[in-house]
């Protein structure tokens, strides 16, 4: 109805990163508002019109495959991009609304030393499970944390996994596509018999979820945690603003790259490489008469608008709950530790202490917005290689440095040997 | 000097600077600018291990908090009347670095012999960037003028500072040991013109910790190390030191012993960044070396503040 002509390749998941798609996206001159768009409220902010050329990456330019994890002790597939074949893990969370793709850039540049992994949490992007508005923590297990334990337990931790199986995705034309598709036939568990050491990565609802998890001491070999931009103290007091935020949002979009030009125009994604790759993963395209359907991965020909593919609204009930101890569990966990934010004054009182007093890395961004990592992912990913290398993720423990060679103990003529001193021990 | 009329005071102008920036009011760009260049040519000359008499009042990180800075003065005796050593960290998080660095600066300036002024691991362009610093000197001076005066004058800044008595000595500096630096000749050898390095002993110096392990580890902060008991026990008897003194870390009462009492740590931000809820203190060295520690809260407030907490800002942020 809309009926843009949208070139199949930059929608349908199998367009690289390029402008071979130009003359295909150029003047979509976004669908004109069909019967089922004028049914829905319009956010506070129109949804601009895209100008010029959005071309949209397909993950397979980014992940060298996608694997669907299943799970039934979670109840659910969950859709999983993995980039990189050796080294440790880099296990990274996606905040809410989001998907596993909004690590994209970022994987891209730690992938020649780490296995990047980046889930698509319950109720998020591909991920498929018999409860997707589960978003607590209080529950028994805490369920988003509990799956990942789960999903990181069968990638890596050989056939003592959670009884799933995994069917793999190559990336489509990508240049990995052809070692990929070989590695589908035996994508899990990985050929190693030996668990791989890792670390936690996650930003905003996943910065909470990571800690939760960690703290859960299930992850074996689990040895750092970068949490980005989130801090108990200011989402908490943030909260009562949300429902404001998320209804201030289009409820809707004509298109993909309609949606990726009002994310970079509205402030939330400064990098639009970045969003071009994240926001398709936030939505999914509604059938023309209504029903929300999954049809995520049908090309756009199919006419119908884009609409967000998790309901944050009804998460709700969880937020307080994501977030309430977290600085605590945060400092409390025994492994390194680093927080990325975007500016100081997001630090509450119990991490401006914990900082203070050295027990954890803060690194910040101030020129980044929220979604720092897909803003500026050359730093981040930059930030993040130095925290594994430095901390020796997945190393044996560091020989210390010694004093030169030839330079022996001088003492201060004026203080002179001590009295009964101590011994060296 | 110059002047063949009756005895004038040289120093009249950095008096008249001193009491401007006792009433917390920035100096004028170009005072700045002359400021730090005097200053330079003073540190310039004095030692990576800065020899200092006692009796001396040694202090922790200030970082920015200007009133606080006056009531420690307030507490622990008026510049030059007391003798002061300060272990780095001017600058940063509080609402008044640029007048705390430049009244830090002039009473060096002024009484050289009086004030010792170390390096912290905040006096660095890189830190001060993100931090602060930067921001305030643009929001004051419009330009990042002053800001390049200072970082170049951190340079200067000596790493750290011996008080020397008849018997042992206190070894004062911001962070802790490095493991590559097990003499203070080693530290003497440095090198330090410079901007703090992301690593080695310079960085060290500035970052370490001391930790409840033994041995070195490396440090959670991302930059230096922790010592163990064991390595400071050895370094101060390998050195005919009492004490490591040392800041950079926030410790509720103010300070803190460890390793047996063989370092201190010293912290004279009360109320850290206005949410803390901490104690501040300094450490008065005596004629005979023997220690006391005052106490302080912070300065009761006007015009500023109770908490500089303020999630969100005006545009809560989209943070799920």
């Amino acid at each position: 109805m809309s009926g843009a002509p949208l070139a199949p390749p930059a929608t349908g998941g199998l367009g690289t990163l390029g402008e071979e798609d130009e003359g295909g996206v150029d003047g979509v001159s976004a669908a004109a508002p069909s019967p089922a768009s004028a049914a829905i409220p319009a956010g506070v902010f129109a949804a601009p019109r895209p100008r010029g050329s959005v071309s949209l990456p397909s993950w397979g330019a980014y992940w060298d495959k996608k694997l669907e994890v299943h799970l039934p002790s979670r109840g659910g597939t969950f859709n999983v991009y993995l980039a990189g074949q050796q080294g440790p893990v880099v296990f990274c969370v996606h905040g809410g609304g989001y998907s596993g793709l909004t690590w994209s850039l970022v994987a891209r540049k730690l992938k020649d030393k780490y296995r990047v992994v980046a889930p698509d949490m319950r109720g998020h992007g591909l991920s498929k499970t018999d409860n997707d508005t589960d978003f607590s923590k209080e529950a028994r297990p805490h369920t988003m944390a509990d799956d990942i334990a789960a999903i990181w337990e069968h990638l890596f931790s050989g056939s003592g996994g959670g009884g799933g199986a995994a069917t793999a995705d190559s990336g489509g034309d990508a240049s990995s596509a052809a070692g990929a598709s070989q590695q589908a036939a035996s994508a899990s568990p990985p050929p190693s018999d030996v668990a791989p050491a890792g670390i936690l990565v996650g930003h905003s609802m996943g910065g909470g979820l990571v800690v939760w998890a960690a703290a859960a001491k299930r992850i074996r070999r689990l040895e750092g945690v970068v949490v980005i931009d989130v801090v108990e103290g200011t989402a908490l007091s943030a909260l009562p603003h949300m429902m404001n935020v998320l209804a201030g949002r289009p409820a809707s979009f004509g298109s993909l790259e309609e949606a990726v030009t009002w994310a970079v125009r509205s402030g939330l994604s400064r990098n639009r490489e970045a969003a071009a790759v994240s926001m398709p993963g936030q939505l999914v395209q509604q059938r023309p008469v209504g029903g929300e359907g999954e049809e995520a991965d049908k090309p756009a020909s199919a006419s119908g608008r884009w609409v967000w593919r998790t309901p944050l609204e009804l998460s709700r009930p969880h937020w307080e709950g994501w977030y309430t101890g977290l600085s605590e569990a945060f400092l409390q966990l025994s492994c390194p530790k680093a927080l990325v934010l975007a500016g100081t004054d997001r630090l509450d009182r119990a991490l401006t202490i914990g900082q203070m007093q050295g027990k954890f890395q803060l690194i910040l961004m101030p020129t980044a917005g929220h979604a720092i990592h897909e803003d500026e992912p050359e730093r981040a990913a930059e930030h993040l290689l130095g925290f594994l290398k430095r901390f020796r993720v997945g190393e044996p423990p560091l020989q210390f440095p010694k004093a030169p060679a030839g330079t022996r103990p001088v003492l201060p003529v004026v203080a002179g040997p001590t009295i009964g001193g101590r011994s060296p021990a | 000097m110059a002047s063949a009329g009756p005895p004038e005071n040289p120093f009249a102008d950095l008096d008249s600077h001193i009491q401007k920036l006792l009433k917390c009011e920035p100096l004028p760009e170009a005072d700045v600018k002359a400021l730090c260049e005097k200053a330079k040519e003073i540190l310039a000359e004095e030692s990576n291990v800065q020899p200092v008499r006692c009796p001396v009042t040694v202090c922790g990180d200030i970082h920015g908090q200007f009133n606080d800075l006056l009531e420690l003065f307030r507490i622990g005796g008026d510049s030059p009347n007391t003798n002061y050593l300060f272990m780095g960290d001017y600058v940063d998080r509080g609402y008044h670095s640029v007048e705390t660095v430049s009244l830090l600066v002039a009473l060096k300036v002024r009484f050289r012999d009086r004030i010792t002024i170390l390096r912290g691991n905040h006096e660095s362009r890189q830190i001060t960037q993100v931090y602060g610093f930067y921001d305030e000197c643009l929001r004051k001076y419009g330009s990042a003028d002053v800001w390049k005066a200072f970082t170049d004058l951190f340079d200067y800044l000596p790493l750290t500072g011996l008080v020397e008595g008849k018997v042992g000595g206190i070894f004062c500096l911001h962070g802790g040991l490095s493991p590559t630096m097990e003499a203070l000749d080693h530290i003497r050898a440095l090198d330090r013109i410079q901007e703090v390095p992301h690593e080695g002993p310079m960085c060290d110096l500035l970052w370490s910790d001391p930790d409840d392990r033994g041995g070195w580890g490396i440090s959670p902060r991302g930059a230096g190390y922790t010592f163990g008991a064991d390595i400071s026990a050895s370094f101060n008897h390998a050195n005919g030191l009492d004490l490591i003194s040392r800041a950079h870390q926030l410790v509720m009462e103010g300070y803190n012993w460890s390793h047996e009492q063989a370092v201190v740590t010293i912290f004279s931000a009360p109320n850290y960044c206005y949410r803390c809820g901490n104690l501040a203190a300094i450490m008065e060295v005596s004629d005979d070396m023997s220690r006391t520690f005052q106490k302080f809260e912070p300065a009761p407030r006007r015009g500023e503040p109770e908490t500089a907490f303020r999630p969100g800002g005006a545009t809560p942020d989209y943070f799920l």
